[in-house]
């Protein structure tokens, strides 16, 4: 058995941000991960962020990654890689499995930061070797340097569809088509303007109905659709590749706080159903949810919202005074609101508003015995 | 194939290779990296054949999530490829439905 | 008209929160302000063309051009492909479409933050493209090859559970049978149960579900969830 002021689960961005931040208040936390390398996907980010000097804008992911490991190893947190979390229990118990073995972890504190996984796409030929999420591509890519196709079809224009693509083509691929169903481009405009400056045609307003190939993808059919999204079959068309990506999104990964029993909700802004938290993170008495399992965001406010949780974990675990800790938070929340603005973000400021209310509403109603 | 030179990542140098063997195949793979990347730079794509209909299947979220990748390893079946790393003398094969070399359960 | 000297050009169309722009000038000639979503108001007095500003933005979204009065002008534009061009090759130039714009000299290539890979390719063009050349071409452009139009496509009953190799029949069959959860679905059918435990197929579970019963996926409840999370086998799980 292992005893700990702190366990995070999960050592992406928010939860290595949330060691770090309770690791400067003298809080020594348990960082597990199932991988085999830390950093969530942090190290495939290869492209400078957004934000501003204090969320580390203009510096590219991988290299943040690098920054948050090193600090990381400064505060003395203690990461325990290929080390899955497989359920929690009473009593702030964990149970985790490693180097072949399980074993029970009891922490005082529990920070959840387990992340989103890609959601996927069904048609014919879905399955075939060379059809994968864009997480995956990228993945290859980036952090092992290997190309999984040389011609992609990328589906889906939010963020990681657009900058997926321009990274296929930074190592060495060709993009050979975007396809979106919607009728128009779902990220930024400046990362679709990079791929139209590189020639590569983007497919509004269109789905593909078929990926076919015998053994591999070989190519797919596209349709245009109509405003109900149906396809109109007579104008479907097909082109050539080897690797067809999805890049429609993602849902939280919600498992453990569900065992831990915190009510859900859902949100579609922020990827689906996902556990309610109090304005400072909190799911239960002694357990938090940061980054992308409290609403999938991006990585900059997963770091926030990490750092939200550690600091707020120190301040219960009595290691930093209630001013002091406020003085943080207040920084912290200026930060996020900061990255919650604009036409992109505001919907998510207002949407994680809606998660803080629905808690204080049913705590309102537990401490009137209502439920 | 390897993405040797990367406009932003720089050149991939000082690689230390081990050799794994695939369905008898020999493959270089790099030190540290998981399996399914080593196959997929020699341009193996399909790692299992499913339960059910027996068609293929490779790489699908390259994170461990969904188990697609799963191969025989050393005689254990359902390994997954995408977060397992090369070690010297791997024997690797396709994986046939739930796997022949090894029971279901470990 | 600035004349002679070079000037960046800032293409930032959206409220998007980001100001490296501002904060690595060493010119103070970019403000954004407090708000970090107002768009990027370039001093053209100020600006001195040094591109620290070019390889900042995350959005590859400024380039420079310098306007000389003559035939030839140049622009400078970031560029984050292999193989780069070098001096003296003729690249090609497009607008922010992609649209071919004609041919320019490579005049010289320079990274202005040492730390970061981004390079800036200086070329001298024609006066007539001066305005639209944010672009160069990659070397190995995208194409497009349409091979076929179709129409023989019917679209076929798809695997939906990637472990189980659960069809969509399948699901629609338990709808009509009454299933309204994915849990239901999963006790029907066996989706979900695999070695992903639902990680891949449950989120379109769910939308089939919407789909044929018109009960939206934010209605429904979450499948529920005990451990293990993910795969552990027996002898992991028993050795402590």
């Amino acid at each position: 058995m292992i005893n700990t002021e702190l366990l995070i689960i999960g050592g992406g961005p928010a939860g290595l941000a949330a060691a770090i931040a309770a690791g400067k208040y003298g809080v020594k936390a348990i960082v597990v991960d199932e991988n085999p390398l830390p950093g969530g996907q942090l190290f495939k980010q290869i492209h400078k962020f957004f934000g501003s000097k204090e969320h580390k804008a203009g510096t590219r992911g991988n290299i943040i990654g690098q920054q948050l490991l090193i600090e990381v190893e400064k505060v003395g947190a203690q990461v325990m890689l290929n080390t899955r979390a497989f359920g929690i229990f009473d009593d702030n118990i964990v149970g985790i499995v490693s180097g072949g073995k399980s074993e029970k972890v009891v922490a005082k504190k529990i920070i959840l930061a387990t992340g989103a996984s890609e959601n996927a796409l069904a048609f014919k030929g879905s399955t075939l070797p060379g059809v994968m999420t864009a997480g995956a591509a990228q993945t290859f890519i980036n952090v092992h340097r290997v190309l999984p196709g040389r011609r992609v079809i990328m589906i889906g224009t939010g963020n990681v569809g657009l900058i997926t693509s321009y990274q296929l083509m930074q190592a060495g691929a060709e993009v050979v088509a975007v396809v979106e169903a919607a009728p128009n481009v779902g990220g930024y405009d400046v990362h679709a303007n990079k791929l139209r400056r590189a020639g590569v045609p983007i497919y509004l307003g269109h789905i593909v109905i078929e990926a076919f190939g015998d053994s591999e993808v070989c190519g797919a059919v596209i349709a245009p659709v109509d405003e109900k999204f149906q396809p109109d079959l007579t104008r479907s068309f097909t082109i050539e590749c080897d690797t067809i990506c999805f890049a429609v999104g993602l849902t939280p990964r919600i498992e453990l706080a569900q065992m831990a029993e915190a009510s859900t909700t859902f949100i579609g802004a922020l990827g689906g159903h996902l556990p309610l938290h109090d304005n400072r993170l909190k799911i239960g008495k002694n357990i938090f949810a940061a980054g992308d399992i409290a609403g999938v965001e991006e990585a900059s406010t997963a770091m926030e919202e990490g750092r939200l949780a550690g600091v707020v974990a120190a301040m219960d675990l009595g290691k930093l005074s209630e001013d002091d800790g406020n003085v943080e938070i207040e920084l912290i929340n200026e930060r996020l609101s900061k990255l919650r603005s604009g036409q992109f973000g505001l919907k998510r400021a207002v949407a994680k508003l809606e998660i803080i209310k629905q808690y204080d509403e049913l705590l309102g109603r537990i401490n009137n015995g209502e439920e | 194939m390897r993405i040797l030179n990367h406009p932003i990542l720089g050149e991939l140098k000082d690689m230390e290779t081990v050799t794994i063997y695939c369905d008898g195949m020999e493959i270089l793979a790099i030190r540290g990296e998981p399996i399914a990347a080593a196959l997929l730079a020699a341009g193996i794509r399909t790692f299992r054949k499913t339960v059910k209909t027996g068609e293929p299947r490779g790489v699908y979220c390259g994170i461990g999530q969904c188990n697609d990748c799963i191969m025989e390893v050393n005689g254990v079946p359902n390994v997954r490829t995408c977060v397992t790393l090369v070690e010297e003398g791997m024997i690797i094969k396709t994986q046939e439905g739930l796997g022949k070399s090894g029971g279901l359960h470990d | 008209m600035v004349k002679n000297r070079y000037i960046a050009r800032i293409n930032c169309l959206q409220p998007i929160p980001c100001n490296p722009c501002e904060t690595s000038c060493p010119f103070g000639a970019i403000y954004i302000g407090e708000d970090i979503t107002n768009r990027p108001i370039l001093d053209l007095e100020k600006c001195k063309g040094c591109g620290i500003c070019v390889a900042a933005c995350p959005g590859i979204a400024i380039t420079m051009a310098m306007i000389t009065g003559d035939a030839k002008d140049f622009v400078s534009i970031p560029y984050e492909y292999l193989p780069l061009p070098l001096v003296g090759d003729t690249v090609v130039l497009v607008d922010t479409n992609g649209v071919d714009l004609g041919e320019g000299l490579v005049e010289k290539l320079n990274r202005p933050n040492k730390k970061d890979p981004t390079t800036l390719v200086y070329v001298s063009v024609d006066n007539t493209i001066t305005d639209r050349a944010v672009g160069i071409k990659r070397k190995v452009a995208s194409i497009v090859d349409v091979i076929e139009v179709v129409n023989r496509i019917e679209i076929v009953d798809p695997i939906i559970c990637r472990c189980e190799e659960i069809r969509e029949s399948e699901i629609i069959e338990g709808i009509k049978k009454g299933d309204r959860t994915v849990e239901a679905i999963k006790r029907r059918t066996r989706s979900g149960m695999g070695l992903c435990q639902g990680k891949t197929c449950n989120r379109l579970i769910a939308g089939i579900i919407a789909r044929e019963s018109g009960i939206s996926v934010g209605e429904q409840a979450p499948s529920s969830k005990r451990p293990p999370v993910g795969v552990i086998s027996i002898r992991e799980m028993s050795e402590e």
